[in-house]
């Protein structure tokens, strides 16, 4: 099999580094940050990085250590956002997992991104490797550095709260329980 | 089998089997064909997947291009594609505005180490060593360690950063961190006698060097060598040097 040179190799991978980069960072610039000192450690490497057998997670890999260590100096303080703090007629809906997809496929973008953002790193990191990258469970076990079995109960997780989190910015929002006739009931 | 009120147990085993990662699916497919939550927890799995990857992409098309070219510029040499080559040498001679005297980096493999270096510092902004923006103090900091005095240049428009040792074929040689119109640049400092360029070159004419992006102006001043690294586009950077 022919492979490309490193640099080819790494710019192919560039657009969804910087994606990733850009959800576990807080700005543009932290996320350019965090790539170029992940595209210096790869290129430092340039031999593990172009006879491994998935490049692409390799630089995942290097992404997320680098995501962790900058974590660990920096303590990033979870969000917790509280429903009470929501203006909202809220009351006697009880958003539970039971949210209707019709929350989620309605949720607004600054929501799905609140939503994720307050994820811990390695839940946002597992969610987003798997629906929008497309890893494996396997693959996301190795960039990750932990069991598969781990990997399963994260996303499992995070797809719980994330459903939680925005059943209750939907129904916030005004968004009815799970009746049609409230979907577009709309403030604004 | 029935489901109990929230169905946790079969949580992950939903989650995994939306992401075509369950073995045991039959057992999971006759559970969610009768139970409603479940049913609706597998929907809203879709739906989550859904909205993820419809999330409209921050703008970081400037960022990835400056990436790009990074990564570029540590291309080899010798590994490198011709045409660009062939088209950053012209960037080049536009920018530098002198004539330079292209040579492959295998005939001066020396200068190869210079320019890594100073790359892998640039890249990582890994500032360590001695930081200060005092010429003098630096000079002091380094000559305790290095046992010569490396005689930094009085530049009045060089922000001094920082010092510190570096290894260039064995050899110990002094490596300053410094700035140009915001530009950032390395001085290697050591004593002539040992490495000894293959022509002698002064401030005023110095030896020219050019490598994935990045140009180096050596030159031999009392007793030293010094070797300046800069972006190659660094305009007029060979004009300042006295
Ligand atoms: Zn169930």
């Amino acid at each position: 099999m022919i492979r490309s040179d490193p640099e080819t190799l790494l710019i192919d991978s560039l657009d969804a580094l910087l994606r990733m980069a850009a959800r576990l960072t807080k700005s543009p610039e932290e996320a350019e940050d965090l790539v170029q000192e992940t595209c210096a450690r790869i290129l430092g490497k340039r031999r593990s990085f172009i006879s491994h057998p998935n490049p692409k997670g390799y630089a995942f890999k290097t992404l997320f250590n680098l995501a962790r260590d900058r974590g660990r100096s920096q303590a990033r303080m979870p969000k917790i956002v509280s429903v009470a703090d929501m203006d909202s007629e809220i009351g006697a809906v009880q958003p539970d997992t039971e949210a209707s997809s019709r929350f989620i496929l309605n949720s607004l973008d600054d929501e799905v991104e609140k939503a994720l953002e307050d994820l811990s790193m390695e839940f946002r990191g597992a969610l987003w490797l798997r629906e929008v990258e497309g890893f494996t469970y396997d693959e996301i076990a190795q960039i990750q550095g932990v069991p598969v079995g781990t990997v399963r109960s994260r996303l499992a997780r995070a797809r719980r709260l994330m459903a939680e989190r925005l059943a209750e910015y939907g129904s916030a929002r005004g968004y009815g329980k799970d009746r049609p006739s409230s979907r577009e009931r709309k403030t604004s | 089998m029935m489901q109990n009120n929230s169905c946790r147990e079969w949580e992950e085993r939903l989650s995994a089997y939306s992401d075509g990662e369950l073995m045991d699916s039959p057992a999971l497919e006759a559970h969610v064909e009768e139970c409603p939550l479940c049913r609706r927890r597998l929907a809203n799995h879709q739906a989550l997947g859904e909205r993820l990857r419809q999330l409209p992409p921050p703008d970081l098309s400037d960022c990835q291009n400056r990436l790009e070219m990074g990564i570029l510029q540590k291309r080899h040499f010798h590994q490198g594609n011709r045409s660009i080559l062939a088209a950053a040498s012209v960037v080049i001679l536009l920018l530098v505005g002198v004539w330079v005297a292209l040579r492959p980096a295998s005939h001066d493999s020396m200068l190869r180490d210079y320019f890594d270096d100073h790359i892998g510092i640039v890249a990582t902004q890994d500032h360590k060593g001695f930081l200060s923006d005092d010429p003098k103090a630096m000079e002091a900091w380094l000559s305790e360690r290095l046992g010569f005095i490396p005689n930094i240049p009085p530049w009045p428009w060089a922000q001094w950063k920082s010092a510190r040792l570096c290894a260039i074929r064995g050899e110990r040689v002094a490596f300053v961190q410094l700035a140009m119109n915001d530009l950032d640049a390395s001085l290697f400092i050591h004593p002539s006698v040992r490495h000894g360029m293959s022509e002698t070159a002064s401030p005023q004419s110095p030896h020219i060097a050019v490598e994935r992006g990045y140009a180096a102006a050596c030159w031999q001043k009392d007793g030293l060598e010094y070797v300046l690294v800069a972006p190659a586009s660094a305009t007029n950077m060979f004009n300042r040097l006295d």
